[in-house]
């Protein structure tokens, strides 16, 4: 049976982390290349290069 | 000498090759991207000015245009390619005569420098004499057009030629994986009265969607910086409306000389493919997984 603290274990674990880190990116992404705002828009790469260098640290955490 | 010296002593000039042509010119466009440089004033002293390009480029409503066109050109590419690339796998696949002749003529257009096809095209769609209109007349009458001149058909004219292009990569990779699907798999199905559209969707389905899914990255990727048939067949015109994100970038490099702007926005561009793909191989390292 898992235990709370195993639990707390997976919500942080690296595949969690991993689909945060693919979600900013996905959603900086989407922000960069829309046609609906502008002020979106500028903000767009904040996005992206959090989740990419997010996503390049945490994929190298152990499984 | 010991196995693992040796296999450094073979390694290391590709490595030093590598970090050579790879990595300083990476790390030389983004220390210049917080640079005034421009490549046409050698000479001058070289001043910091910190993420002011990066402001203007996040900020700028015409480059904001420019990716608005790449994303255009980058979702129908990869809808058509990835569409008509299956549907002509799954006809390719079938035994009949002639099938490999077929095959070699459907995959040509691949092979043609994207230089030649940016020129080709530019006759095929020419408003006088060009085949494609007259094609397209004889179907339905719509007297004189111009494809590339005008505003609302020249990015629909690139996505053509890029489908026709490209569509054959797409195909090829599709066959790859209709063809390692072992028979037994439709037999076993067929003694279990599958329909041939249960047998499409249980089994030739996720066998083939890796493949499918590994050619639109590699699409994806290329038609993010896609440059040269671009700029043979419209030069980013007329206007700005086939302007995409690698035609603004090479403007900014090589006729206005902004040097330290163009490197801000190729880095920019860099981490966005890099983002981008992180993603896609995690999606298709877990449909590999299934």
């Amino acid at each position: 049976m898992k235990t709370t603290k195993d639990r707390g274990f997976n919500i942080l674990g690296r595949n969690s982390l991993e689909n945060i880190a693919s979600l900013i990116i996905g959603l900086g992404v989407f922000m960069f290349m829309q046609p609906f705002s502008l002020l979106v828009y500028s903000h767009s790469f904040k996005f992206i290069l959090f989740g990419t260098i997010a996503f390049i640290v945490v994929s190298h955490f152990p499984e | 000498m010991s196995d693992r010296t040796m296999a450094w002593l073979f390694t290391l000039p590709t490595i030093i090759l590598l970090l050579f042509i790879n990595i300083y010119p990476l790390i030389w466009t983004v220390y210049l991207s917080f640079t005034n440089y421009k490549a046409n004033r050698r000479g001058v002293e070289i001043a910091w000015v910190g993420l002011k390009w990066y402001e203007k480029i996040l900020t700028d409503e015409d480059v904001w245009l420019n990716l608005q066109a790449t994303a255009h050109f980058l979702f129908w590419t990869i809808f058509f390619q990835a569409l008509l690339g299956l549907i002509l796998a799954l006809l390719l696949n079938k035994k009949f005569k002639g099938h490999e002749v077929l095959t070699t003529i459907v995959v040509l257009p691949m092979m043609l420098s994207p230089a030649v096809v940016g020129v080709f095209w530019k006759y095929i769609y020419q408003p006088q004499a060009g085949l494609f209109n007259h094609i397209v007349n004889a179907i339905h009458n719509f007297g004189e057009f111009t494809m590339i001149g005008n505003v609302s058909l020249a990015p629909w004219s690139i996505i053509i030629v890029d489908t026709w292009m490209w569509t054959p990569f797409v195909m090829l990779m599709c066959l790859a994986g209709l063809r390692s699907i072992p028979d037994y798999l439709y037999e076993a199905a067929e003694v279990d009265r599958a329909s041939k559209w249960q047998q499409f969707i249980h089994i030739t389905l996720p066998s083939v969607l890796p493949f499918l899914m590994l050619a639109v990255l590699l699409r994806g990727i290329e038609n993010f910086k896609m440059f040269d048939l671009v700029n043979e067949l419209t030069g980013g015109g007329p206007g700005s409306i086939t302007e995409l994100a690698s035609i603004h970038l090479k403007r900014a490099a090589f006729e206005k000389w902004r040097t330290g702007y163009s490197s801000a926005f190729a880095v920019i561009l860099f981490v966005t493919v890099l983002g981008a793909g992180n993603i896609y191989v995690k999606l298709l390292n877990k449909l590999k997984e299934k």
